[in-house]
C-alpha cells in the first residue's frame, strides 16, 4: 500500500488518506499546483468547483443553505438581501467553523471579485474621477475592474492576497493590514484567511482562502468591490434601490454599486428572509465556476446579505440609512430586513448569532474596536461622488464626525478615563443582540481586528449623532482631524523620500490596537524620566514609560561593595611581618668579601713550580747521590726478582705495555731493572699491549735497551702490536693468541718467528709481566689472563699509584711479584747490584718529596694561623 | 622491532659465553671464542669510529665558529697528517717514532708535572680554605706516605718509613681498595646478569 509522507510531521500516511492521522494537515493538495504568480499579473481564473472542498464547513454549510433558498442560486448578486435564514446560515456556518476548515462563508464568498461589482448599480463616478476621497465610491468603480478578472480563489469569490504587513488572527480568517497609507490616512487591509505560512499570503485557489482587500480609498486591490461593501455604501446612500438586490428582499434598497452595504448588512436591513439565507451560499454551488458566482455576488451584493444579517447587527441603534456603519448601521439593513419580510434579523440573531461576538468581553470588545473616530473623519474627507451623493461618509459616520468636534472633545480630555466605558457601550450594544437572538450553536470567529468596512455614503446626522452620542474610544477620539492630516503629510513626505513604506504611520485602527492605556496600568509606577518620555513611534506610539532599549542593560541596582582591607588576626600579622622579614633579607645581598689574595695565589703557584724545577733539575742534571739508597726492600719487589730468578732459561716472556705516556718516565724506571734481568736470564721477550700508545712505548722502551744488550728484533724480541677489545681482547688473547694475535699489517707471520717458537697458548709462555700505572687493566689481565697462565708467574710492574688497589691481588697470590713505582725499581736495582734509571732519578725523588713535604707543612701552618687571626679579626668587625 | 632482536642477541651470547665457562663442551668453547674474537674485532672498528666521530665533531665546530675552534683547527690538522703519514709510512716507521716520542710523551708528562704541582698547592692552601679536622687528618696522612716513600736527604726517619708508612699503605689503604674491588666485582657480576637477562639494555636505543 502506497504511503504519503505528511508535511508537516513527517510521518507515513496511507495513500487513500486526505490529512494527516497524526497531525491532521492536509496531505494532498485540493487542486493542480499553481503557477507561481508574479508581480503585477493578474491571477489566473481557476476552476472553483474544485475549491469546493477548501471552504471551511461552516462556509459550506452557509453555502449550501443558501442554495436550498430559492432563486438565490441564479442571482445571488441581485437579492442583495440575506434572508434571515441565510444569516441564520451564515452564523451557524460560523459553528461548523472548526469541523470544516475549509469553508467559506457565504458572505465572505460573495466578496470575489467576480461577485462584487458595481456595475448595475451605476457608479455616477469614479472615486478617482471625482478626486480621490471617497473611497467607498471607489471600491464601488473599482468592482467591474476587479471582476472581469479571474480570480483564482477557491469557489464562492475570488479573494486576492494584497500587500500586508501584519495579520489579526481570527480563526479560519485573519485581518491583515497593510501599512502602507494612502491619501486618506489608513492602510490597506485584507481580510482573508490565513495561509499556512505567516504573512504569506499567495493566491493559490487551492490552499488559500479568498481575501478581499481593500485599499485605502476604499476599493479592493484590484479595485473589487466586495457586494456588501456596495450595498453597504448604497445603503448609506438611501436611495437607489439596488438593481441587484434580490427581489426578496425588497426593503434592500441600498445601493451597491457605490457603496455597496455588504450583503449581509444589507440583509438585516432588508429582511431576514431564510430565502436570503441563499444568499450566503450563493457563492454558494461549490462547483459553479468563480467568475459566475461574483458576477451573482456582485449583483446580489446586499439583497444576499441582507437576509443573513445577523441579530446582534439588527439590534444595534441604526441610523437614517440602511446598514451603514459596522456598529451602528449594521443594525439598520437588519431592521430594514426585518421589517418587511420574515424575521430575517430575529431569525438569523436566533440562529446565527454571533456567539463569538457575545462571547467576547465587553472590555476586550472595546479595546479591540478600531477607532471609528478615526474612520469617520477620513471619511468625511473623502471626496464624495456627485452622482452617487450617497457614496461617501455614511450618514452615520458623517453625522457622527460633524458632532466629532463636540463629541470628540469632550471625550478626549478624558479619553483614557472614557474609554473604557466607551468602548464598553459600543460592545454592549453589539452583545445585546447576540445575546438577545442567541440561538446558533456556532462559535464566532475570534474577530480581534477592528471593522475594516466603511459605509460609502454619510450616514444621517442622527445616525451620526446617536453612534458618537456614546463615549468614543480612545483609537477613535485619538485621531482628529489633524492627525489624518498629520499621517497624510507624513505620507507624503515619507513617500517622497521613500517611494517605499511609509515608516511609522499606522492606520487609526491599527494604531487603536495597540495597548491603550486602558488596559495597561493606569497609574504607571514613575520610575523618573521613563514615565515622562512618550514614544512617538511604533505600535507603542502614544504611550508612556516605555523603557528604553538600553535600558535593559544599564544596572538596575548599585553593586555590592566589598572591604578592601584584609581582614587578619593579630596572630596572622606577626607571621606576616616575619615571613616578610626573611623574604627581604633573602633578597637582600649579602657582602661579598673582596679577595685580595689574588696576587699572591699566583704568585705561589709560580714559586712551588720554580722551586721543583729547579730542584729536581739541578739534582737530575748533576747526577749527585746524596741521598742514600733503602736499605729495606719491598717484599713484593723481592718476590719479583725471586720469581724471575726461577724462570728457565731460553723461555719467552709475555711483556704487556700498558701504562699511558705521561708515567713513562716511572714506568720506564720501574721496569728497566726488572726487564733487564729478564735479558740478563736470556729470556726472550713478546711485547704486547692492549692500549692504542702500547706499540710506542714498546718501540721506546726497547730501544733504550738495546744499546745495553744488543736485542735482535724477532730474535730476541718480537713486537705484538696492540690488541683491542679490552677485557674481551685479553681474553681471547688468553684463550687463543694465535688467533687473536694473527699477522702483522705487512702479513707477517709473528708466531713463526723464533722468539715465538713453541708458543700456542698463553700458558707457553715462561711469565707474564704486566707494566701498567692503572689498577684497572692490572685487574683485567689478572682476571682474565691469570687462568689461562696456569702456573706461570705474573709480575706486576706499577705506578706507585696503582699499588694500593694491586696490592690485595698480591697478597692473594694471584700476582707472583709486584715492583711499585721508582721505590720498587731502586731496590731491585740495588738487589741486582745494577744502578739504573731509578738509581739515577732517586736522589731528585727524594728532594723533590721533601721539598713537596716542605711546602705542604709551611703552607698549612700558614693557613693555619692565618686562618686563626681571621677568627680573630670577625668578631672584631662584628662587634 | 630494532630491541627485541637486539635484546634476544645480547642475551644468548650472554648465556653462551657464560655457560662456556662452566660447561667445558667443545662446541660451547669454539662458539665463545668466535664470539669473543668478534667482538675484538668490533672494538678495533669502535676505535675508528670513535676517531671518525672525533673527527667530524671538531669539524662541526670549526664549521659553525665556535669558541675553541682554532684548538680544534690544530686538531684535526694534526689528526689527518699523523693519519696520512701512518697509512703511507706505516705505525713502525721512525717518523711516525719521532713524532709521538716528540709530541705525545711531553705533553702528556708536562700534564703530569703539572699535575703534581697543583696537588701540592692544592695541599698548601687545603688548611686556609677548610680548616676542620678531616683536613688535618688529611694532610697528616699525605705527610706521612710521602715521608715514608722517599727518604729524607739526611737519612730515612726509622719509625715513619718503617712502621708507619706500611700500615698506612698497606693496611689502611689495601683495605679500602679491597672493599672497592668487591664492590666493583659484584657491580660487574650484576650488570653482566642484568644485560643478560635483558633487564638492561645499554644496546638498541632507549
Amino acid at each position: 500500500m502506497a504511503e504519503i509522507r505528511c508535511p508537516m510531521c513527517g510521518k507515513s500516511n496511507p495513500d487513500s488518506l486526505d490529512e494527516c492521522q497524526f497531525c491532521q494537515a492536509r496531505l494532498k493538495p485540493i487542486t493542480a499546483p499553481l503557477d507561481p504568480l508574479q508581480p503585477g499579473e493578474p491571477p489566473t481564473k481557476k476552476n472553483t468547483s474544485e475549491l469546493e472542498k477548501t471552504l471551511p464547513g461552516w462556509l459550506r454549510e452557509a453555502r449550501k443553505a443558501e442554495d436550498d433558498n430559492t432563486g438565490f442560486e441564479e442571482t445571488p448578486a441581485e437579492t442583495g438581501s440575506v434572508s434571515k435564514a441565510d444569516s441564520t446560515d451564515l452564523l451557524g456556518g460560523l459553528a461548523d467553523a472548526q469541523e470544516e476548515e475549509e469553508e467559506v462563508p457565504d458572505w465572505l464568498s460573495r466578496l470575489s471579485p467576480d461577485t462584487v461589482k458595481t456595475p448595475d448599480r451605476k457608479t455616477p463616478s469614479t472615486p478617482k474621477e471625482s478626486g480621490s476621497g471617497d473611497w467607498l465610491s471607489e471600491i464601488r468603480h473599482e468592482t467591474p475592474d476587479t471582476s472581469e478578472q479571474a480570480p483564482t480563489t477557491p469557489e464562492p469569490e475570488s479573494f486576492e492576497a494584497g500587500p500586508e504587513t501584519g495579520s489579526i488572527d481570527l480563526g479560519e480568517s485573519t485581518f491583515r493590514v497593510d501599512d502602507t497609507a494612502d491619501e486618506s490616512g489608513f492602510g490597506s487591509f485584507s481580510f482573508g484567511k490565513a495561509d499556512e505560512e505567516d504573512n504569506q499570503i499567495q493566491a493559490d485557489d487551492s490552499e488559500v482562502q479568498p481575501f478581499i482587500t481593500f485599499d485605502g480609498d476604499g476599493s479592493t486591490a484590484e479595485g473589487e468591490l466586495p457586494s456588501w461593501l456596495s450595498n453597504f455604501a448604497e445603503g448609506n446612500s438611501d436611495q437607489e434601490p439596488s438593481e441587484s438586490t434580490e427581489p426578496e428582499t425588497a426593503d434592500t434598497s441600498e445601493p451597491q454599486a457605490e457603496g455597496e452595504l455588504p450583503n449581509w448588512l444589507s440583509g438585516f436591513s432588508a429582511d431576514e428572509n431564510p430565502a436570503q439565507d441563499t444568499a450566503l451560499e450563493t457563492p454558494a454551488a461549490p462547483e459553479e465556476p468563480l467568475k459566475e458566482e461574483t458576477q451573482k455576488a456582485e449583483e446580489s451584493q446586499v439583497p444576499a446579505f441582507e437576509g443573513e444579517l445577523p441579530d446582534w447587527l439588527s439590534t444595534l441603534p441604526s441610523d437614517g440609512e440602511q446598514g451603514q456603519s459596522f456598529t451602528g448601521d449594521a443594525e439598520e439593513p437588519v431592521q430594514q430586513a426585518a421589517s418587511p419580510s420574515e424575521p430575517g434579523p430575529e431569525a438569523v440573531s436566533k440562529e446565527e448569532s454571533p456567539e463569538w461576538l457575545a462571547n467576547l468581553p465587553s472590555e476586550s470588545k472595546a479595546t479591540e474596536l478600531p477607532n471609528v473616530r478615526a474612520f469617520t473623519d477620513s471619511l468625511k474627507k473623502m471626496p464624495t461622488d456627485e452622482s452617487s451623493p450617497d457614496v461617501g461618509l455614511p450618514n452615520w459616520l458623517g453625522d457622527e464626525s460633524a458632532g466629532e468636534p463636540e463629541g470628540s472633545d469632550a471625550v478626549q480630555p478624558a479619553a483614557p478615563e472614557s474609554e473604557p466605558p466607551v468602548e464598553s457601550e459600543l460592545l454592549d450594544r453589539l452583545t445585546a443582540s447576540p445575546a438577545a437572538g442567541d440561538g446558533a450553536a456556532q462559535e464566532p470567529p475570534d474577530i480581534t481586528g477592528p471593522p475594516f468596512f466603511v459605509e460609502e455614503k454619510a450616514s444621517s446626522d442622527e445616525d451620526v449623532e446617536a453612534i458618537f452620542s456614546m463615549d468614543m474610544p480612545d483609537w477613535l477620539s485619538s485621531l482628529g482631524p489633524g492627525d489624518q492630516e498629520q499621517s497624510q503629510a507624513s505620507d507624503d513626505s515619507a513617500g517622497e523620500s521613500d517611494e517605499s513604506l511609509v515608516p511609522g504611520d499606522l492606520p487609526g485602527w491599527v494604531k487603536a490596537m495597540r495597548p491603550v492605556e486602558a488596559v495597561v496600568d493606569k497609574a504607571p509606577v514613575d520610575s523618573g524620566e521613563s514615565d515622562r518620555k512618550v514614544e512617538h513611534k511604533g505600535p507603542l506610539a502614544g504611550l508612556s514609560g516605555i523603557l528604553p532599549a538600553g535600558s535593559a542593560s544599564a544596572p538596575t541596582h548599585k553593586t555590592q561593595t566589598y572591604a578592601i582591607k584584609l581582614q587578619v588576626s593579630d596572630a596572622q600579622q606577626v607571621n606576616a611581618s616575619l615571613l616578610e622579614r626573611l623574604l627581604a633579607s633573602e633578597a637582600k645581598p649579602r657582602s661579598l668579601s673582596t679577595s685580595a689574595y689574588v696576587m699572591p695565589q699566583r704568585f705561589l703557584r709560580w714559586a712551588i713550580a720554580v722551586l721543583l724545577i729547579l730542584v729536581i733539575g739541578v739534582t737530575t742534571f748533576a747526577g749527585t747521590s746524596v741521598v742514600p739508597l733503602p736499605n729495606l726492600y719491598p717484599n713484593e719487589t723481592l718476590a719479583a726478582i725471586k720469581a724471575i730468578n726461577d724462570l728457565a732459561a731460553d723461555g719467552t716472556v709475555l711483556l704487556v705495555f700498558d701504562y699511558n705516556p705521561g708515567l713513562s718516565g716511572e714506568m720506564e724506571a720501574a721496569a728497566t731493572p726488572v726487564v733487564d734481568h729478564l735479558m740478563l736470564k736470556g729470556m726472550k721477550l713478546a711485547a704486547l699491549s692492549s692500549v692504542p700508545t702500547g706499540p710506542a712505548l714498546t718501540e721506546r722502551f726497547m730501544r733504550s735497551l738495546q744499546d745495553s744488550y744488543d736485542f735482535q728484533p724477532d730474535q730476541q724480541y718480537v713486537e705484538l702490536g696492540y690488541l683491542p677489545g679490552g677485557s674481551a681482547g685479553v681474553l681471547g688473547f688468553a684463550s687463543n693468541p694465535l688467533v687473536t694475535i694473527g699477522q702483522t699489517i705487512s702479513g707477517t707471520n709473528l708466531w713463526a718467528s723464533p722468539a715465538l717458537e713453541n708458543i700456542k697458548s698463553l700458558g707457553d709462555f715462561s711469565a707474564l709481566v704486566l707494566l701498567t700505572d692503572e689498577p684497572e687493566i692490572a685487574r683485567t689481565w689478572i682476571e682474565q689472563a691469570k687462568p689461562k697462565l696456569g702456573s706461570r708467574p705474573l709480575i706486576l710492574v706499577v705506578s706507585a699509584q696503582a699499588e694500593p688497589m694491586v696490592r690485595p691481588y698480591y697478597e692473594s697470590g694471584q700476582v707472583q711479584g709486584m715492583v711499585t713505582g721508582l721505590m720498587g725499581g731502586v731496590s731491585y736495582e740495588k738487589v741486582n747490584a745494577r744502578p739504573g734509571l731509578s738509581t739515577r732519578y732517586w736522589d731528585a725523588f727524594s728532594f723533590g718529596i721533601f721539598f713537596a713535604e716542605l711546602m705542604i707543612v709551611a703552607g698549612g701552618l700558614w693557613s693555619l694561623i692565618s686562618a686563626w687571626l681571621a677568627r680573630r679579626t670577625q668578631p672584631a668587625e662584628k662587634e | 622491532m630494532k630491541r627485541p632482536i637486539a635484546t634476544a642477541i645480547a642475551i644468548a651470547i650472554g648465556l653462551i659465553v657464560l655457560l662456556g665457562y662452566f660447561i667445558p663442551l667443545p662446541i660451547l668453547t669454539s662458539v665463545r671464542i668466535e664470539l669473543v674474537q668478534w667482538a675484538i674485532i668490533l672494538s678495533g672498528v669502535a676505535v675508528l669510529v670513535g676517531v671518525i666521530n672525533l673527527f667530524s665533531v671538531h669539524l662541526k665546530k670549526i664549521r659553525e665558529k665556535e669558541k675553541g675552534a682554532v684548538y680544534s683547527l690544530f686538531l684535526i690538522a694534526a689528526l689527518l697528517l699523523t693519519f696520512i703519514l701512518g697509512i703511507i709510512l706505516g705505525p713502525d716507521h721512525s717518523t711516525m717514532q719521532l713524532m709521538f716520542e716528540s709530541v705525545v710523551i711531553p705533553v702528556e708528562a708536562s700534564l703530569m708535572a703539572m699535575l703534581a704541582m697543583t696537588l701540592i698547592y692544592a695541599s698548601i692552601r687545603l688548611l686556609r680554605r677548610r680548616s676542620d679536622l678531616m683536613t688535618v687528618v688529611f694532610l697528616i696522612t699525605v705527610l706521612l706516605v710521602l715521608l715514608g716513600t722517599a727518604p729524607l736527604p739526611f737519612g730515612p726517619l726509622p719509625i715513619v718509613g718503617d712502621l708507619i708508612r706500611p700500615f698506612i699503605a698497606q693496611v689502611l689503604a689495601a683495605a679500602g681498595a679491597r672493599g672497592i674491588l668487591l664492590g666493583v666485582a659484584l657491580g660487574t657480576l650484576t650488570t653482566g646478569l642484568r644485560i643478560v637477562f635483558g633487564a638492561d639494555r645499554p644496546y638498541g636505543g632507549r
